[in-house]
Formats: C-alpha cells, sequence, structure tokens
C-alpha cells in the first residue's frame, strides 16, 4: 500500500463496496502512517479496527479498499492485494434527518420450493438475517419460506444454508422464526397478509399490525416473468395485484413507507403498476433482464444465491444498527458489472431523498426515544401496604418460606 | 342429394334444432345468469359518499357563573372560535347563595374546589367557569379536579382562553385526528398510540441476576393501588388490560461509562433507541392481536450499579426513564449496592409509587392525556389521594378519541366502498353489508352526539361503529383476489359456449330457411 495513494483518493465517494481478498486477514496498517495521510492525530483514527476475514469466489479485485466512515473511524480494514488501496468515505447523512417512522416490519417472501431453488430460499434467509440483527425483531418480522433447504436430505451440511461455497455466511442462524411455510406460502396468505383480511382465528404472529408509522420492508423472491411473480409452481401473483395490495395498504394507514425489493428475472415489471406513495421499489432486473444467479456450490450441486441478494447481504453486513449508510449507497450495491442485469429503481412514488435516509429506516428498528423529563407528582396510594424505599439489606419476607422438596421425576399411579 | 333437400324432406331435424334452441334460450340462459350471479348486499353508497362534507365538531357548553365584564364573555368567544371542530355555547349566571357562601368560606384552592364542585353539578363534555371574588389569595387561573375553571376577574384573557382550548382537546391529539396522515418530523404527534378500543398493557420487571438480587415487590398491589382506577376511569374510552411479568436472565445490551463526577455510571441518551430491540422478542407471546403497550422496569446489573441516564448535555436524569413512542416506557430502577460478604441472593425491595408514577406518566403521554403544564401562570389541582384522571381531563381524551374515531371510520367505509365499487363481482354478504349499515348508522349518531355534546354516547357510538366498519374492512371475503377480473370471464365462457351455440346457431338458420321456404311454396301455390 502506498499512502500518497491513499491520501490522493482521500474523500472519494462511496463506490467500491466488497472487495476483500481472498486470504487469512493478517495484514498490519501502521496507524500512525495512515494519520499522517489524513492529516489528522491517530487516536482520531480510533485505535480499534476490525478485521473483515473471509474471502469470495471470484479472484480478487485487482483493488482493495480501505473504509473509514464520517467520523474518521476505522472501520473495517482489508487484507493485502497486489494492487493499489483505495480510501472509501463514508459520508453518511447529517444527524438532523429526522425519522418520519415509529416502528420497523419486514415481510420476507420466498415463493419457489424444490431443491433446485435453493438459492432463494439463501435469498430470503440472507435478508432475514440481515433485518434481525439490525434489530428488527421476530414478532415484526414475516417470514414466507416455501421450501425448508436447511433440513432438506440433500443438505450436505444440516441446519445450515450459506451464502457462498465457502461457508463464510451461515444465513439461517440460529434462531429462525418462519411464520408462513410450505404450502402456506400463496397468493391468498400473501395478499392477505399484507391487506389484513385475514381469517379471525389468524394468531398474531401470521399478521402485519401495521400502522400509520411503520415503514415496511417488503422483500420477495422467486421466479418471476413480465408482470409476474411464480409462487409454488402452481399460481403467480400479478402486479396489479400487487399495487393494490398496496393501495389497499395506503388507504387504510397501514403504512407510512414501503422499500419494495424483489429479486427475480424481469423483476422491474413488478413495481411497474404501483401507484400508492411512499414505495420505494428496486428490483434485480428490468424487463426483459434475467436476474442471475451468483455461483454453483459443488457440494449442494445448485446454484446456492443469487448476484443480486449476495452483493446486498455483503453491504449490509457492514452496516451497524447505528450506521450512517444512506439508501443511495444501498442502491449502488450491485452495478452491472458484478449482477450482469440491471438493478431498476422506482424513485418517483418516494417523496424523500434516498441519500438523506438511512439503510437502518428500513433494515433496522432503531426507535424514537423520549427522555422523560417530569414524572407525574403522585399521591401515595396504598396506605400501609406500601413498603419504605430501598430499606433492602437484609429484610426478611414476612412469608414463611414453604419448605421446599423435590417434584417426583415419574408419575406414579396409585391404585 | 344435397344437404338442404334432405333437411326440406325432413321437417322433425328442424323442429328438433327449433327445440335445442327453445331450450337453450329458455333454460339454459336463466340458469347460468342465476347460478353466476354474485350475491351483493345493498349498502349504504350515497350516505358513505357524503359521510366526508358532514359537518361534524364538537359542542362544549360552557357556563360562566359569576359577573364578568360583557366584553370579556365576547372576547373569549372570539378566541376559542379559532379552534378547529369544537363550538362552544356560552351560557352566564349568577351564582346561588350557597356558592356564594362557598366561594367565600374557601381558603385554599383545594378546599374551594371541594365545596364548588359537590355544589356545581357539570355534565360530561361540559365546562364551568366559576368567577372568584377579586379579593382571594390564589393564582389567576385554578383548574379544579371536576369540570370546573374558577378564575379572577382580572385574569388575562389568552391564558383562559388556552387553558380551555387545551382542557377540551389535546392539541396535537386534535391535529392527529384532523389531519389523514401522521404529523412528519414532529416527534411528538408520533408518540400518540392508534385509536383502538383496547390495548394490552404489559409491566415487565426485568432482573438480569436473579442469583445476586432476590427482587421483592408486589407487582399486583401496585396495580392495584395505581393503575386499577385510571383503568376503571378509562373503561368506557377504552379498554386497558394489565398483565405483569418477570424477565429473569434477561439484560438491557448497553454499555454504560463510569462517570467519576457523578459516582454513577451514565447510560448516555444516544444508546438508548436501540435497547428495546433486543428485549423486544422476549416480552410476550402476544396473544391478542391489539395494540400493546410494554413498562419495562429495569434492574442494572451489579457491576452497573447505580446506573442512571444522561440527556444530550451531560447531566442526569432525574426521572432515569424513557418513553418510547407508541411502545411504552423502560424505567430503570437502581438498587442499593450490595454491602461485602452479604449472602447470595440478596433481598431488594422496590419502590412502588416511583414505579407507578413513571408508568402513569408515560400512559398519559401516550393515549395522550390532556395537560396543562405547558401554560404559565396555571394551577392545577389533582386528585388527592389517587392516581385518578380528572373529569375534565377524561372529557378531553373521549374528545380527541370521538374525532381521531370518525375520521378513521370515514375512511374506512368510503376505501371499503371504492373496493366494492372497482370489483363488480366481489361477493358482499349479509354479514358484511350488516355491518357497513350499523357503522354508517352509529356513525351518524355519533355525529349527532358530538354536536349536541352528549360526549358519552358519542364515545360509546363511536366504538361501536369503528368495531364494526374495521371488521367490515378486515373481513376475509374483502379480498379482491378471490374473485375473477371481467376480462378473464371471456376466457371461460367463450371455449363453454362456443362448442354449444355454434350447432344451435347454424340450425336456427336452418330453421329459418326452412320457414321461409315454406312460406314462399304457399304463396305460389
Amino acid at each position: 500500500m502506498r499512502l500518497q495513494e491513499l491520501a490522493m483518493i482521500d474523500g472519494g465517494y462511496w463506490a467500491q463496496t466488497g472487495s476483500l481478498g481472498v486470504g487469512e486477514a493478517t495484514w498490519r496498517i501502521n496507524m500512525e502512517r495512515v494519520a499522517t495521510a489524513l492529516r489528522s492525530p491517530w487516536h482520531t483514527l480510533g485505535a480499534s479496527y476490525t478485521l473483515e476475514s473471509g474471502a469470495h469466489l471470484s479472484p480478487p479485485p485487482p483493488a482493495c479498499s480501505l473504509r473509514i466512515t464520517a467520523r474518521v473511524r476505522l472501520a473495517s480494514l482489508v487484507t493485502s492485494c497486489p494492487g493499489p488501496l483505495s480510501v472509501v468515505y463514508d459520508q453518511g447523512v447529517s444527524e438532523t434527518s429526522e425519522k418520519t417512522h415509529t416502528n420497523n416490519w419486514a415481510v420476507l417472501v420466498d415463493t419457489s420450493r424444490f431443491w433446485f431453488n435453493y438459492r432463494h430460499v439463501a435469498n430470503v434467509l440472507s435478508m432475514y438475517r440481515s433485518v434481525k440483527r439490525l434489530g428488527i425483531p421476530d414478532s415484526q418480522i414475516i417470514l414466507m419460506v416455501a421450501d425448508d433447504m436447511a433440513c432438506n436430505p440433500r443438505n450436505p451440511r444440516p441446519a445450515t444454508v450459506f451464502n457462498n461455497a465457502h461457508q463464510h455466511i451461515n444465513v439461517y442462524g440460529e434462531d429462525v422464526e418462519v411464520d408462513y411455510r410450505g404450502y402456506e406460502v400463496t397468493v391468498e396468505n400473501f395478499v392477505r397478509l399484507l391487506t389484513g383480511r385475514l381469517a379471525p382465528s389468524t394468531p398474531r404472529s401470521k399478521r402485519l399490525l401495521t400502522d400509520d408509522g411503520s415503514n415496511i420492508l417488503i422483500y420477495m423472491t422467486g421466479h418471476g416473468g413480465d408482470g409476474f411473480l411464480k409462487f409454488q409452481d402452481s399460481e403467480e401473483i400479478t402486479n396489479v395485484e400487487l399495487a393494490d395490495a398496496f393501495e389497499q395498504m395506503w388507504q387504510k394507514k397501514r403504512y407510512n413507507e414501503i422499500l419494495f425489493i424483489i429479486d427475480t428475472c424481469q423483476a422491474a415489471s413488478m413495481y411497474e403498476h404501483f401507484y400508492s406513495p411512499n414505495i420505494l421499489a428496486i428490483a434485480s432486473s428490468l424487463v426483459g433482464e434475467d436476474s442471475l444467479s451468483h455461483h454453483v456450490d459443488p457440494a449442494i450441486g445448485v446454484y446456492i444465491i443469487d448476484r443480486f441478494t449476495y452483493y446486498a447481504l455483503e453491504f449490509l453486513e457492514r452496516v451497524t444498527p447505528d450506521s450512517k449508510k444512506t439508501l443511495a449507497q444501498f442502491l449502488q450495491v450491485c452495478p452491472k458489472r458484478v449482477c450482469i442485469s440491471t438493478v431498476g429503481v422506482r424513485l418517483d412514488l418516494y417523496k424523500r431523498d434516498p441519500s438523506r435516509v438511512l439503510v437502518t429506516e428500513f433494515f433496522g428498528s432503531v426507535r424514537n426515544v423520549e427522555l422523560t423529563t417530569r414524572v407525574l407528582d403522585l399521591p401515595k396510594c396504598g396506605g400501609s401496604r406500601q413498603v419504605a424505599v430501598n430499606k433492602s439489606v437484609n429484610t426478611r419476607s414476612s412469608k414463611a418460606t414453604k419448605p421446599l422438596h423435590y417434584a417426583s421425576q415419574l408419575p406414579l399411579h396409585h391404585s | 342429394m344435397s344437404k338442404e333437400e334432405d333437411n326440406a324432406k325432413n321437417p322433425e331435424g328442424a323442429w328438433a334444432a327449433a327445440g335445442f334452441a327453445v331450450v337453450l334460450l329458455v333454460v339454459g340462459v336463466p340458469v347460468w345468469w342465476f347460478t353466476t350471479t354474485v350475491y351483493r348486499a345493498q349498502l349504504p353508497y350515497s350516505t358513505i359518499e357524503t359521510l366526508s362534507s358532514q359537518l361534524r365538531h364538537h359542542t362544549v357548553g360552557v357556563t360562566i357563573i359569576g359577573s364578568l365584564p360583557p366584553s370579556f364573555q365576547e372576547d373569549l368567544v372570539k378566541s376559542l372560535g379559532s379552534m378547529q371542530s369544537v363550538k362552544f355555547l356560552m351560557s352566564q349566571r349568577q351564582p346561588t347563595k350557597e356558592e356564594r357562601q362557598a366561594l367565600h368560606s374557601g381558603k385554599t384552592p383545594d378546599e374551594l374546589d371541594r365545596h364548588m364542585s359537590q355544589l356545581v353539578r357539570v355534565a360530561a363534555g361540559m365546562l364551568a367557569v366559576v368567577v372568584l371574588p377579586e379579593a382571594m389569595e390564589i393564582k389567576e387561573v385554578v383548574v379544579g379536579t371536576d369540570r370546573l375553571i374558577y378564575i379572577k376577574p382580572t385574569a388575562d384573557l389568552q391564558v383562559v382562553s388556552s387553558v380551555v382550548r387545551n382542557m377540551v382537546m389535546d392539541p396535537l391529539a386534535s391535529r392527529y385526528a384532523f389531519t389523514n396522515r401522521p404529523l412528519h418530523h414532529k416527534k411528538e404527534a408520533m408518540r400518540q398510540v392508534p385509536t383502538e378500543p383496547g390495548y394490552d398493557v404489559t409491566l415487565t420487571l426485568m432482573v438480569p441476576e436473579p442469583h445476586r438480587t432476590k427482587i421483592e415487590w408486589d407487582a399486583r398491589a401496585a396495580v392495584t393501588d395505581y393503575l386499577s382506577p385510571v383503568v376503571k376511569q378509562l373503561e368506557n374510552v377504552s379498554k386497558l388490560t394489565v398483565r405483569s411479568q418477570v424477565l429473569y436472565m434477561t439484560g438491557l445490551s448497553v454499555s454504560p461509562q463510569w462517570s467519576e463526577a457523578h459516582k454513577h455510571y451514565a447510560l448516555p441518551e444516544n444508546q438508548l433507541p436501540l435497547t428495546i430491540n433486543a428485549i423486544e422478542a422476549k416480552l410476550g407471546s402476544f396473544v391478542w392481536t391489539r395494540p400493546s403497550l410494554h413498562f419495562v422496569v429495569y434492574i442494572p446489573r451489579e457491576k452497573q450499579l447505580p446506573l442512571h441516564i444522561h440527556a444530550a448535555d451531560g447531566s442526569p436524569l432525574p426521572s432515569n426513564s424513557f418513553l418510547v413512542p407508541r411502545w411504552g416506557g423502560v424505567m430503570i430502577h437502581n438498587v442499593p449496592t450490595a454491602a461485602p460478604n452479604v449472602s447470595l441472593p440478596r433481598p431488594v425491595t422496590l419502590d412502588s409509587h416511583w414505579i407507578m408514577s413513571t408508568v402513569l406518566t408515560h400512559l398519559h403521554r401516550l393515549l395522550p392525556i390532556p395537560s396543562l403544564r405547558e401554560i404559565e401562570g396555571v394551577e392545577t389541582l389533582a386528585m388527592k389521594d389517587s392516581s385518578m384522571l380528572t373529569a375534565w381531563q377524561l372529557d378531553g381524551l373521549a374528545r380527541a378519541r370521538v374525532s381521531a374515531y370518525l375520521s378513521n371510520i370515514r375512511i374506512t367505509l368510503q376505501s371499503l366502498c371504492e373496493l366494492v365499487g372497482e370489483i363488480s363481482n366481489m361477493v358482499i354478504s349479509d354479514e358484511v353489508g350488516g355491518w357497513v349499515w350499523g357503522a354508517v348508522e352509529e356513525w351518524e349518531e355519533c355525529g349527532r352526539a358530538t354536536r349536541e355534546g352528549r360526549l358519552q354516547d358519542a364515545t360509546l357510538y363511536c366504538t361501536r361503529s369503528f368495531t364494526q366498519a374495521d371488521a367490515a374492512f378486515f373481513h376475509p371475503s374483502m379480498l379482491a383476489l378471490l374473485y375473477f377480473p371481467d376480462n378473464q370471464k371471456y376466457a371461460i365462457y367463450v371455449p363453454l359456449f362456443l362448442p354449444v351455440s355454434i350447432p344451435v346457431l347454424l340450425s336456427l338458420k336452418m330453421v329459418f330457411g326452412l320457414c321461409r321456404k315454406s312460406s314462399t311454396k304457399e304463396k305460389s301455390e
């Protein structure tokens, strides 16, 4: 690495991502020299930095990147590479940008089943992993997975689903809460979920209980065509049906903003008919294009992830709940040279500028909090039962303690 | 021999063809028609369309007891007139003999209020302004626990008018009710819980180290003492179901710093937005689908004691608690640090009063219950021996909720009508139809009640209307997907009817030809 180059590129716009090299992450950086190059005392760079380990299947790219966040903190550093090292500035958004939502929901849908569609399950689990890691609780994630790849008898590594052949990230994770699975993943159930027109007996975990302050991330993957997305080989949802469902949600004030992401062939056709406000739609491919898968895992024998989601996951892995990465950056995750298909974006329904919207406004769950400055002045209620404040040490409970005994281990039947 | 000649010699064939045609037209078409028409209950479309244009405002009767300069009353009406959606009906009367006595006998505001509220009965939804004798030594404007406002003749008109306005409806709640969209970029406006008939309130005590601290806290008694009276008061407005739970071995994932200046662990404000995410999944399996409110009491870990929230400016927050909009509140309850060599787990008692005061503070702000805290120079009397709400606070809350309900119902019904209108073959069952009719009727009743100032009736009607409108809107049969789009009908009917109707039509043509031929034959003969 030559530091002159480093300083020259200083301030460049966030553009290259995911240029990890192959091999052990043992490369060391001379912090003092970086600091000199950036003309700031080295301790402001942060004494700690994390080395991102892990490898790609693709040959090591010619350039490596060193990422520095807006606060000039060395966030991640990548391994040595033959080419020049570039400094990537993560400019982020100003602190003043205000959130317009109060809670976050995610609807993640994989519509295809069977072993050869392993990649779609990996896609949807990649998103699940990211939103969960960034803080959306399971109670607010609706995960629809049409097939169980982790426990498929053909899976050589049971209970795992990986995003690449080197088993870099196990997207199945430790606890996955699937809300709709197998044959429950139908167009009808999906539209019912969105519009809220579910049978009264539907449990809370299968409902999208959003309100007018909810930001919803809707991610869909499967096999699609011009104007439809296939569900389970037997039916399909059309772009008109989807647009109408969103309109119903809007009319009933069931969302504040929607980030719609779809990774399928001719994906852009799915958002063509949207007409409800506050929807930002991202599609992995334009109409007439195929969306391509990333690579095969020889051990599994099928393609294991799609390109768009692969790079999206790679981006999301570097997002932390308090990161300042914006949606504008997310829109750049899969340039045509890596995605092969063209990523389509529909911005006309979305009022805000994506470069001012944080990724965590959809993928995370950063709450507004209000500090309580004044507590109500209430009279003491309950009279004698009121216990004095914190007379804690050595207060004996007035109740006599009941002797404890072991429960019988086996149910005995006395005749 | 050609076919036609064959037919001509075979009139039975013609009769048969004509017979088929008759059967097809007389039996087939009506059967097809009646079996494929969808059942659509009649809905009050025209009424629903006019819902938005219908005038809806609350009427609040204000009685002025005592004498004020006539210009004061006029000016008060004028300055109150600017309030959206509320009309004030002013009246004035002189105090009765007993009232005058009470006014003069009362020395402190509390005493005065106690006497007066027994004498002056003000109906729900109304207010009374009592003019005090000038000599009394209390603040210019005092708001009583019932629906009484005490003012001195010298009181500032602007103060009185803003007091009345804030009592009638929380300003944010009224804006929330009258705009169709949430007020963006306004943190306070997003705080309010969605207007629903009921809420699940869960009190959670989080004890991350039960092996070290043994918490002794009678949550049931605390709830009965503080929360239950309020819940009971709110019963008519919205049903709160209170539950409590203890979560062991679960802590907030925070990393506080030791603050040498304050001798405690400081939890900076910027760590708070992410604290509840980790625990949210553990807060309980939700059975009900209505909104839930969570109040979390957190006992810090031993190595983080005492823990205090620090505001952005670095000063510790006295309340040590924060509110999460539409979600609930979190409070950090410090316990004394363990003495050396104490046997573990050591018993620790919690301060019910502090916990429940904070819970109620948060609850007040989430609902929101109107308060006059922000207005200068006003004394607000609170209930003396309980945590209960005052009558005017309940009225204000009910009024704001009625407004919110009314606009919600209107949106729901209009959206439903639009949907039904767009999909012409969507079944409208009697059940759905009944709900819609019911919702519209109750809506109108509610509108009438608000106009007449009957607040309790209005609340009842609109809760019922809201429930019915929502039930109709979210009915599982109201799904466009279940019904064929019109253009797909042709794809179904054409292959079905063409093979049947083409031979029939062709033979009909033949029958007509035969008839014509026979008639010309008759003529020529």
